[in-house]
């Protein structure tokens, strides 16, 4: 599977972000066989003036209510995406099994179109398709955007199957819980299923062919650093250590701008909005934004983070790959009060009373704390939670 | 046509509700909950109204109409505001689940709104239960 996808216009085209936001490319003949659809329709039409199957299939549309004319597209689509993913798609079992789910649902597009009971077939197949879809993501494959908007239009068709004829209300209760669980399940599975693609793209979230979801960052391979880029990244960090050493004491950082108030959590991140703008690039003493740890004995300074000025410039890589910077993408910001509030749903949507930021400027971590395992990247989650248990004792 | 929508907006809820979990794990994981809170109970809230507006439809509630249109008119709006963010910040647009979610359902339901007649027998007010 090809994890390099169809990149963000913001950071050139050598920088990699999660599929959870991205087409993967061989999910593209899924997408340009939706584009063509209206083609088979047309064609659909013409051939049903000669009579047969296309006349019944025609005659059987007109008068179905709107709902089940929206079930009956919503089919199409994901018949034809399917359709479309079969072709190139690798090994040919998984084209196999595209071209099957293709046909059931064209079974059950045919049903309605014809009369038949349709609705326990409809419930049938798309619940298939969508649990077939979460254990894949979960397991092997990547979630993007055209399996998610796939599935997105399968829930649709799915959430009217489900509502009873009989409108009861234990059933239909019962029929928008499933909805509502499969929507939830899906999207809970998607959040799985990209973290888990970055896990088995590297040893952690930044640095594989896959990202963590919401980060972007170029791929640096396996090449070791130089001894000059290993000689100029602990210049740089014996600098910063020295620097900073003042800003372990929260009122200092916040007499030069940090803002420190409202210090919560392990990895509360203070910007300084004046060091932002001051022009200076990856100037050891004055990063844009200092990391620190709400323990019980009080504030820790965990390290800072260097901010480039703008999304179109890239950060010195001046240790190689030991200096490794990544931006971020698909960023939910909430507005009341300003604070980060996630990432952008698999479904698309951030939290209520957030905009997104779709991407910001590169940045690299710096770490201070005694006994890091790195200087600079991702600082590990465990390392992290274990030393500052050992503060608390 | 009401059913259609109900089963829309129903969908919608399932959003919401995805994105008050997912509020829920940011704020427990990343910092605290304290600086989200208003956020959180905002999107739970929303959850919550979202789910009352489907029952509020299946009565063939005038005010449920009416502030389902108005609701999505708001997602719509926001979304524009991220699509222009898009453009001018980074040079994209919105992701293909994006465009559907945010852009073209809440567009289909206010087209279906619009389209759909309600008896006038049947007018009823209250969104609630």
């Amino acid at each position: 599977m090809i994890l390099l996808h169809l990149d963000t216009a913001a950071h050139g085209p050598s920088t990699v972000g999660n599929p959870l936001y991205h087409v993967l490319p061989d999910h593209v003949p899924g997408l340009v066989a939706v584009a063509v659809l209206p083609v088979a329709v047309w064609l659909i039409g013409w051939l049903a003036r000669q009579g047969g199957l296309a006349a019944a299939v025609v005659a059987g549309y007109r008068p179905l209510p709107a709902h089940e004319r929206f079930v009956a597209w919503m089919l199409l689509v994901s018949a034809a995406v399917h359709l479309g993913l079969a072709l190139g798609a690798e090994p040919p079992m998984l084209g196999a099994l595209f071209v099957l789910d293709a046909a059931l649902l064209l079974g059950v597009l045919r049903r309605l179109l014809l009369g038949h009971r349709w609705r326990l077939a409809a419930a049938l197949v798309l619940t298939g398709s969508v649990l077939a879809y979460v254990v894949a993501i979960v397991a092997a494959e990547p979630p993007d955007q055209a399996g998610l908007a796939t599935k997105l239009v399968e829930l649709a068709a799915l959430a009217v199957a489900l509502r009873p004829r009989r409108a009861t209300r234990p059933r239909r209760l019962a029929a928008s819980a499933a909805t509502v669980s499969l929507v939830v399940v899906t999207g809970l599975a998607a959040w799985a299923g990209a973290f888990a693609t970055a896990e088995r793209g590297g040893h952690d979230g930044h640095h594989g062919p896959a990202p963590a979801p919401g980060t972007l960052a170029a791929p640096i391979g396996d090449r070791a650093p130089t001894r000059a880029e290993r000689l100029a990244a602990r210049r740089f960090h014996r600098r910063a250590l020295r620097g900073l050493a003042r800003y372990r004491d929260p009122a200092v950082a916040a007499a030069d701008g940090y803002q420190v108030e409202g210090m919560a959590g392990s990895d509360f991140h203070a910007a300084n909005p004046r060091y932002a703008a001051d022009g200076r690039i990856f100037d050891p003493v004055r990063p844009e934004i200092l990391v620190y740890a709400r323990t019980s004995r009080g504030p820790v300074l965990l390290g800072a983070v260097y901010e480039m000025p703008s999304l179109d410039r890239r950060g010195p890589r001046i240790g190689g790959p030991l200096t490794h910077w990544h931006a971020h993408e698909n960023v939910c910001i909430t507005l009341l009060p300003p604070a980060l509030s996630g990432l952008t749903s698999p479904f698309g949507g951030c939290p209520v009373g957030s905009i997104t930021i779709p991407a910001v400027p590169e940045m690299i971590h710096l770490w201070v704390v005694p006994g890091a395992p790195t200087m600079f990247g991702d600082l590990d989650e465990r390392w992290r939670a274990g030393y500052l248990a050992s503060l608390e004792s | 046509m009401v059913e259609l929508v109900r089963v829309l907006v129903l969908l919608q809820g399932g959003f919401a509700l995805l994105s008050t979990v997912e509020i829920l794990v940011a704020g427990l994981s990343t910092t605290s909950l304290g600086p989200l809170g208003p956020s959180v109970l905002l999107t739970a809230a929303t959850t919550g109204a979202t789910f009352a507006l489907v029952a509020g439809l299946g009565r063939r509630s005038h005010v449920a109409r009416w502030l389902v249109m108005a609701g999505e008119a708001a997602v719509i709006v926001s979304a524009l505001v991220d699509l222009g963010l898009a453009v001018f910040l980074a040079g994209t647009a919105l992701g293909l689940v994006p465009t559907l979610t945010r852009l073209a359902l809440p567009t289909l339901v206010i087209v279906l709104l619009r389209r759909d007649r309600v008896p006038a027998g049947r007018v009823r007010t209250g969104a609630g239960g």
